[in-house]
């Protein structure tokens, strides 16, 4: 594809998030000007997005070719930690829950060596929960289920 | 007066002094990690703030925000990678003069710097704020909404990036601010049938999410996480009388542009440092020797960060405005205790006010006499890979966010607005007019509402007004300027800096 794509997916999501709101606002209820209904800030906000999306992506789609690089693994890494902080959590409390996110995390970086995984998922944990349980007293369960 | 009668007596209880201590000291900190900037610090110690009352938590959360800012520039002088955006400009003369063997001195000369453009910060807050506030108190919901659309407008526009780009990343922001139950009429916006998302999203959430996270992602396996040690003895932290000969001037004209654009909507710190460098070097008489290990090269920008910061308070607690994220994060703090923002507060609170400036006097002191001694833990922190530090982070970041409400849902909110913040940083998007847009949304629209209300539906009396409407029209000056900007330079701009943001 040729382009700026960049400033030109940028400019389209916001262009679709624009889209989005102007579609949704009239079930809200738009009023008038003098007496402004829930709909008519989203359907003013949907008109600027549309407009300020297409003035970054068309212009863009004349422009020198740039393409977004990812860097994938650091994103599933981390994206992983946080489901799996989620998911774990909700089962048998914070404290696993960071063990789960800590080994996922640290995959993200080449560098990590078994070792370090193994000591981060070990001492990560422990130090959340001096820090958290015994020291904030949080109210989310450090431990449950067992 | 009262700084003497409230301020210091609030300031000086063991409780205060404590919180003072621990935000400096954390602030500090987290600035000194690389890929962790004030923004995501102050976002993660929110949630503590919650139990506190609201004046000590206010000093804690301020204390972590300068303090980060200074921690920041210890890493870029040693390890020429900034610790925030704003200590960026730092790297250029300070790395230099690590490597000429003069860390120490270069360490000392920010920590002092440091402290006077904070000082001056605080008399311009202590000042300016009593006039500020009787002016404001004149304002209607014209006034506010005009204001509040300039600062946004201008944050979009004189921020990092290209200015279309932050207008984007503004109305995407207030659209994400109109998640939620509608004030007025009740009528749920957006929200997918989640009862958890009546009251909107939280802003620590979004905050930590678009800041933290997406920094995190973007961070991991980038080369400068490999550095050489560092060590750095006191003694040679003493500078030469040539070197404070040549800070003193730099010192008033960095304090000068930073209270300067520190106190404006939508500019900062970031703004200030690099303003006061290029002021510095335009000005002076050997040019060449910037970029060389020059200590007007840091002094200048390190005090102009400093009074930046201080009176970045000046809207936010004189008329409720935040002009960056990090106030916002601020102004959710008053809020969440049940404080309200705007002219009203100095008055109704005045512990607040007072006991929060005399907490920067004390803080700064902290930050100035503090920093000496603990350089050495900084730099042993600095030495500490990033690739073990940054689970730890995202683990700090998920515990955070679910003890805000004990609740699963808040965590995937967090997911799916940090791959969001993600996308926008590969796609060279600065994330902070978005969270501006996002904070300044539902206060825009009420007072629009308003206002619009008032007028009777009539636009045109909101641009009659003197106040409003002079912010509008310099609103659509800021447009205009904007286009004809964009239409001569073909929107190239470069690329946007890093984009941690204040």
């Amino acid at each position: 594809m040729r382009g700026d794509l960049k400033n030109a997916v940028g400019g389209g999501l916001v262009m679709a998030l624009g889209l989005y709101a102007l579609v949704s606002a009239p079930e809200f209820g738009i009023g008038t000007p003098t007496n402004m209904g829930a709909g008519f800030f989203p359907m003013a906000l949907g008109i600027c997005g549309l407009v300020s999306g297409a003035v970054i992506a068309v212009p863009a789609l004349f422009r020198a070719r740039t393409v977004p690089q990812f860097q994938w693994r650091p994103l599933a890494a981390v994206a992983a930690a946080i489901l799996a902080f989620g998911l774990v959590s909700s089962a048998f409390g914070y404290v696993p829950g960071v063990a789960a996110a800590t080994l996922l995390a640290a995959l993200g970086d080449r560098r990590n060596g078994p070792g370090s995984i193994a000591l981060l998922t070990v001492a990560i944990p422990a130090a959340i929960w001096l820090v958290f349980h015994l020291g904030l007293q949080i109210s989310p369960p450090a431990f449950k289920g067992f | 007066m009262e700084l003497f009668t409230i301020g210091f007596p609030t300031a000086f209880s063991a409780e205060a002094l404590l919180y003072c201590f621990l935000g400096v000291f954390l602030g500090t900190f987290v600035g000194v990690l690389p890929g962790v900037g004030s923004l995501a610090a102050v976002s993660l110690l929110l949630p503590v703030s919650f139990y506190l009352d609201p004046t000590i938590a206010l000093i804690m959360l301020s204390g972590v925000y300068y303090g980060a800012e200074y921690g920041g520039s210890t890493a870029s002088i040693l390890l020429n990678l900034p610790g925030t955006a704003s200590n960026a400009i730092t790297c250029l003369d300070g790395y230099p003069m690590t490597k000429q063997g003069r860390a120490g001195v270069a360490l000392f000369i920010t920590s002092v710097t440091s402290f006077l453009g904070g000082t001056i910060g605080i008399l311009l807050l202590m000042s300016l704020s009593g006039w500020i506030t009787q002016v404001a108190l004149s304002f209607g919901p014209a006034e506010y909404f005009a204001a509040m659309l300039f600062g946004l407008l201008a944050a979009a526009t004189i921020g990092q990036g290209p200015p279309t780009k932050g207008i984007a990343m503004v109305v995407a922001g207030l659209l994400l601010g109109t998640v939620g139950a509608e004030v007025n009429t009740g009528v749920r916006r957006f929200d997918f049938g989640y009862f958890e998302l009546f009251d909107g999203i939280s802003i620590a959430i979004v905050a930590m999410a678009l800041f933290g996270v997406s920094e995190i992602i973007a961070s991991v396996n980038s080369p400068g996480a490999t550095q050489d040690r560092v060590s750095v003895s006191l003694r040679s932290m003493i500078p030469t009388r040539n070197d404070i000969r040549r800070s003193a001037l730099p010192v008033l004209r960095g304090a000068s542009v930073g209270s300067l654009f520190g106190a404006l909507p939508g500019t900062g710190p970031s703004i200030a440092t690099f303003m006061a460098y290029a002021w510095e070097k335009r000005i002076a008489r050997q040019p060449e020797r910037f970029g060389k290990g020059a200590v007007e090269g840091i002094a200048s920008p390190e005090s102009a960060n400093n009074a930046a910061v201080q009176t970045a308070f000046i809207p936010t607690l004189t008329l409720g405005i935040p002009g960056t994220p990090t106030m916002a994060i601020m102004l959710a703090a008053i809020m969440v205790h049940g404080l309200t923002p705007g002219p009203g507060l100095i008055a109704s609170s005045p512990e607040l006010f007072w006991g929060l400036v005399a907490s920067f006097w004390i803080g700064n002191v902290f930050l100035l006499v503090l920093n000496i001694p603990l350089i050495g833990l900084w730099v042993s922190i600095l030495n500490i890979p990033y690739r073990i530090l940054y689970p730890t982070i995202v683990c700090l970041i998920c515990v955070g966010v679910y003890s805000l409400n004990n609740s699963l849902f808040d965590v995937w909110i967090l997911l799916i607005l940090g791959f969001v913040g993600y996308v926008l940083r590969v796609l060279d998007f600065n994330p902070a007019p978005l969270l501006l847009g996002f904070v300044l949304g539902p206060m825009i629209e009420e007072n629009l509402r308003r206002a619009m209300l008032i007028a009777r539906g009539d636009f045109m009396v909101l641009m009659g007004r003197p106040v409003s409407g002079t912010l509008l029209w310099m609103c659509l000056a800021l447009l205009v300027f904007m286009a004809v900007s964009a239409w001569r330079r073909g929107n190239r701009y470069g690329q946007a800096v890093s984009a941690t943001d204040e």
